[in-house]
């Protein structure tokens, strides 16, 4: 089938591409309103506290100040970041702000000013008297005040069967984001009392559900208009700003802009999830894994957030990646007075991978067996079931990612290459993954509505809730539209959604928007053609079924000779038949297969400053058909990216004296930059998923899951540990190399 | 608010005479990439002399025994430029390093000396150099060495005082390098830096030793203990052993109590090694790299 299509499969550019590169998009903070006001936020200084005073009167007697907003004249309904859809069953403790602050960076106040100048001098004269509460800073420390648990089998029984345990307690820190656009937002009111939201978000229904519950307004009186995205990787799938936003504008009756600082993107948005995991594995002689047991502490921060959804997500994938018989997860879900934790690209996945894939190598060390190997005789099947009764695993292609992989990094050769004695230490390291596609099988609706047009010139226009987060979103539903419709994917609009007249949709996230979205697409551009054949047959004189359509045109099949383009046969209908090329379709998936994929790690490491190099990445990755390959490489390439900094240099942390985060701007919060970044070798598993459209599967998020443990355990290859506690910093790497100095430092 | 004047002199003169009629609100900045970030505050109600457009103080020359170049010079430059790769190499090296292409492009060495922050990577090569830097306050003009420069921040040098320029005495058969830690390969603050300029012997071994240290005190300074154990010796892989040591030896002296001192006094090893093997590689280039041949 591949050789016949002509648009799936194209590398074309993102549709905007040329408009980001010369500067011409307009992003949020961008935007401007006739008498738009400019709010600065006031964040609390301390981790936990009540507030006892808060003064404004010097804050409001800045000239051009408006308004200073606080819990002393907001609504003090409370809600919950993460929740997309009405009845979504939740914890909902934040509010737009409260009288006790819960961690550095919490909303204390708000100070809307004609400048954005005078609300920041006015946000420095808000008057706060705290009065201090204990603070829990460290997980370890908190109660937990929710559990999440799974199992197959009997665990014990399978240990007791095991020839090998292998026990390991590996940590993953707090992320952040590092979307080159901060958190920003405009609220703008209309006189009939509707309010305008323009956010840059990844799920206007839920902006929209959230911005009307605090506000107290009918859904339709709530539009959320999707913003270019100047990137969000998981970091404004929460909706954090908008619904105070929303009510400064509705309050002032002004439009109202809010824009954070990469400061406040660090400490008073999302971060990823920080995960302890105590992992136990045990094999029998041949390395077949026989049981496995995952107690995960899971540090959600200073409000619930995310925080049991995401553990449930963190479960699941511990079933679908290999043939364990016997294995039990729980977590224990802890509030810490620390910054809240949110999605983030791959919503758990590579922190329960982080702690699974390191496990494995350190189980693959004490049998003395090749990592690979190990994984070989235990990784999932094609059609393989989910033990815990959860949908089919679909087309796996797990093993042809490890074989493959192997082949093209060498991997047999490289990990038999001396590691050196001397300063320099060489290693290689590898891991798997396996990542999901959208809801189906989880207590989650996942559907999605979406209308599709042919106009008079026989253009298509596409009417959805798009999101387009820089990932292809919309060139990738042009790409799938076009095939159907035989057109240039550039005769096909296919605009960022708005709650005023886009269709349902669950968002873009749960890495459900190729596989679901896609497949609506598909759904749509079918009926569209169904009912072009169907109209054609009337202009036509014919039966529908008679009716061919080829390359753009429409030909009468009975011989006539007869043929339009699709715009005269569009004005035609338009004309004669008096109706509009117009559908609108509900696509409701129907499965949910794994995607999946695998990393190879070359690295070198400095073992007198633990400097660690990566030398060479391998990556492939079972994504059942790239609509787009140019796209999915550049998806895999800032994966690896997240991947390599979540292994040796990115996290936030706390001083647990004073609550404070220690990294609060990029001087401190280290990514991997383009001279660090190894040469990465992609490499594509497609082999078709059935309810994929065109076979596809997603990758955005699979992309980042092997790639931290396959560092983590080519550090560990290197230099013979077994260092469990990401990021590996130069400071961790010499305290793994020389504990007794580093006894009690840089744990 | 935070409100001031901003004065644009052409000329060091001009520039002198705003300073003069602002007396201590007068704040000199040239690239302003440490004054944006950290310092925008300290000049409320004051004057802002921005150096930028004074040309006296944007050459790089040699002059008779001097490499000399004015203080408005960009990181940019001194990296790109041959003369200051021959006489002064250490510099060179370390300008090429100091943070991204876009900084290198505005800051300028002398904003980099007049910040003194502990980690600034130009200040170790210019005292390893035994550069010295024209302080001008008012009818005082005065060629003062790194180390007073740099200590007398904290006295009475600054406020006020306009770096003008700086001068490195060209050695015989000298070479010089500087070597960086940070927390990554590039874009990145030093967590520990040092310099080294030494004269060779005919028959290979180091004198006139010179190492200068940062980001392990509030400034940079010169290590004579460990300067004396590299004298009269050739550039080995013992010889760097020794120089760790050495350099541990004053690492656990002034980071003492530290959290950081576990970690810095392992990774001075590192670095004593890499400047050890870089000042080698220069002798072997012979001697290019600092200084005239003989």
């Amino acid at each position: 089938m591949d050789e016949k299509l002509k648009y799936v499969g194209a590398r074309l550019p993102l549709h905007d591409a040329a408009a980001k590169v010369i500067g011409r998009i307009r992003y949020t903070g961008d935007l401007g309103f006739p008498g738009m006001l400019h709010a600065k936020l006031v964040f609390s200084p301390f981790p936990h506290a009540r507030i006892a005073r808060l003064d404004i009167s010097r804050a409001l007697a800045v000239p051009g100040v408006v308004a200073v907003f606080s819990h002393l004249n907001t609504p003090s309904i409370a809600y919950n970041s993460q929740v997309w859809f009405a009845g979504q069953e939740t914890v909902e403790d934040e509010r737009l702000f409260s009288s006790t602050v819960r961690y550095v960076g919490d909303r204390v106040a708000a100070v809307v000013a004609q400048t954005l100048v005078a609300a920041e001098v006015a946000a420095k004269l808000v008057d706060v008297e705290y009065e201090l509460l204990p603070a829990v800073i460290a997980a370890q420390d908190a109660a937990s005040f929710a559990e999440k648990q799974l199992q197959v089998g009997d665990v014990e029984v399978g240990f007791s069967m095991s020839r090998l345990i292998v026990e390991d307690v590996v940590e993953t820190p707090k992320i952040h984001h590092a979307a080159m656009e901060n958190h920003v937002c405009i609220a703008v009111p209309d006189p009939n009392g509707k309010i305008t939201v323009y956010a840059p978000c990844q799920i206007i229904v839920s902006v929209r559900l959230i911005v009307a519950k605090v506000l107290g307004l009918a859904l339709n009186k709530v539009r959320i208009v999707q913003a270019a995205v100047g990137g969000s990787f998981g970091g404004k799938q929460e909706v954090i700003l908008e619904p105070l936003c929303a009510y400064m504008a509705k309050v002032t009756d002004r439009p109202v802009k809010v824009e954070l600082d990469r400061a406040a993107s660090i400490t008073s948005t999302r971060t990823r999830t920080r995960t302890i995991g105590k992992v136990r594995t045990g094999v029998d002689e041949k390395g077949h894994i026989m049981a496995r047991e995952v107690d995960l502490l899971v540090d959600t921060g200073a409000y619930t957030s995310n925080g049991i959804v995401i553990s449930m997500a963190m479960g699941k994938k511990l079933f679908r990646l290999y043939r364990i018989p016997n294995q039990s997860y729980r977590a224990r879900i802890v509030r810490t007075n620390t910054t809240v934790a949110g999605a983030c690209r791959g919503y758990g996945s590579p922190q329960i991978h982080a702690v699974t894939e390191i496990n494995l190598d350190h189980v693959a060390r004490k049998l003395d067996m090749d990592p690979v190997e190990l994984r070989l005789k235990n990784l999932v099947h094609p059609h393989d079931c989910d033990l815990t009764g959860g949908p089919s695993l679909g087309n796996v292609g797990i093993i042809e990612c490890l074989r493959l992989g192997a082949a093209e990094f060498n991997w047999t050769a490289k990990r038999a290459l001396e590691k050196g004695t001397g300063r320099f230490r060489r290693g290689s390291g590898m891991a798997c993954a396996v990542h999901g596609n959208g809801y189906f099988g989880s207590p989650y609706p996942d559907f999605t509505s979406m209308t599709l047009r042919m106009l008079e010139d026989g253009g298509l226009l596409l009417t959805a809730g798009l999101h387009e987060l820089g990932c292809g979103t919309i060139t990738t539903m042009r790409q799938i539209i076009a095939e159907v419709m035989e057109v240039d994917p550039e005769t096909i609009e296919a605009p960022d959604g708005d709650t005023q007249t886009s269709p349902f949709d669950s968002g873009c996230q749960a890495s459900r928007t190729t596989f679901v979205c896609g497949a609506c697409a598909m759904k749509a551009a079918e009926s569209l053609k169904a009912l072009l054949r169907q109209e054609a047959s009337i202009i036509l004189n014919c039966n529908p079924d008679q009716v061919l359509i080829k390359d753009g045109e429409v030909w009468s099949g009975i011989g006539t000779g007869q043929h339009y383009p699709y715009a005269a046969m569009a004005c035609l209908i338009q004309q004669k038949n008096e109706r509009e090329l117009i559908v609108t379709e509900t696509y409701k998936s129907q499965a949910n297969p794994g995607s999946y994929g695998a990393n190879f790690v070359e690295v070198e490491v400095d073992t007198f400053t633990g400097m660690v190099r990566v030398t060479e990445v391998v990556a492939v990755y079972d994504l059942g058909k790239a609509i787009n390959p140019m796209l999915v490489e550049g998806q895999i390439h800032g994966a690896v990216q997240m991947g390599i900094g979540m292994a040796i240099c990115e996290e936030i942390t706390f001083d647990p004296a004073t609550g404070r985060a220690k990294q609060e701007g990029f001087a401190k919060y280290h990514l991997i930059n383009a001279p660090d970044m190894p040469p990465v070798k992609v490499l594509l598993i497609e082999k078709g998923e059935e309810h994929g459209p065109f076979g596809a599967k997603s990758i955005g998020e699979v992309a980042i899951v092997p790639t931290a443990a396959a560092v983590v355990n080519a550090i560990n290859h290197a230099l013979d540990t077994n260092l469990t506690v990401l990021p590996l910093t130069p400071e961790r790497v010499l305290a793994g190399l020389h504990p007794a100095q580093f006894s009690g430092v840089a744990k | 608010m935070n409100c001031f004047k901003i004065a644009g002199p052409r000329t060091i003169a001009e520039a002198l005479a705003f300073a003069a009629e602002a007396g201590d609100n007068a704040i000199y900045i040239s690239g302003g990439t440490d004054w944006l970030v950290n310092g925008a505050k300290k000049v409320a109600g004051g004057l802002l002399i921005d150096l930028t457009q004074v040309e006296e103080l944007t050459y790089i020359e040699e002059r008779a025994d001097h490499l000399v170049m004015g203080a408005g010079v960009t990181f940019s430059r001194i990296a790109t430029n041959p003369l200051v790769w021959e006489k002064a190499r250490c510099l060179a090296q370390a300008a090429a390093q100091i943070g991204s292409t876009q900084i290198r492009n505005r800051a300028t060495i002398g904003g980099n000396v007049a910040n003194a922050a502990p980690a600034a990577d130009g200040v170790p090569p210019l005292m390893a150099l035994d550069a010295e830097v024209l302080a001008i306050k008012g009818e005082i003009r005065r060629w003062v060495p790194m180390g007073e420069a740099v200590s007398d921040l904290c006295g009475g040098l600054m406020p006020g005082t306009l770096f003008a320029a700086f001068r490195v005495p060209l050695l015989l058969n000298s070479v010089s390098a500087f070597v960086k830690l940070g927390s990554r390969s590039t874009v990145s603050v030093a967590k520990l830096n040092l310099a080294a300029r030494i004269q060779t012997t005919e028959d290979g071994r180091s004198r006139n030793v010179r190492l200068a240290m940062g980001a392990a005190a509030a400034n940079a300074f010169r290590v004579t203990a460990v300067e004396k154990l590299w004298e009269g010796r050739s550039c080995e892989e013992a010889l760097a052993e020794e120089l760790a040591g050495g350099l541990v030896t004053q690492v656990d002296r002034l980071l003492a109590g530290r959290a950081s001192l576990p970690y810095k006094r392992e990774a001075i090893r590192g670095l004593a090694y890499d400047l050890v093997l870089d000042i080698g590689r220069a002798v072997e280039d012979g001697g290019r790299g600092n200084g005239r041949k003989a």
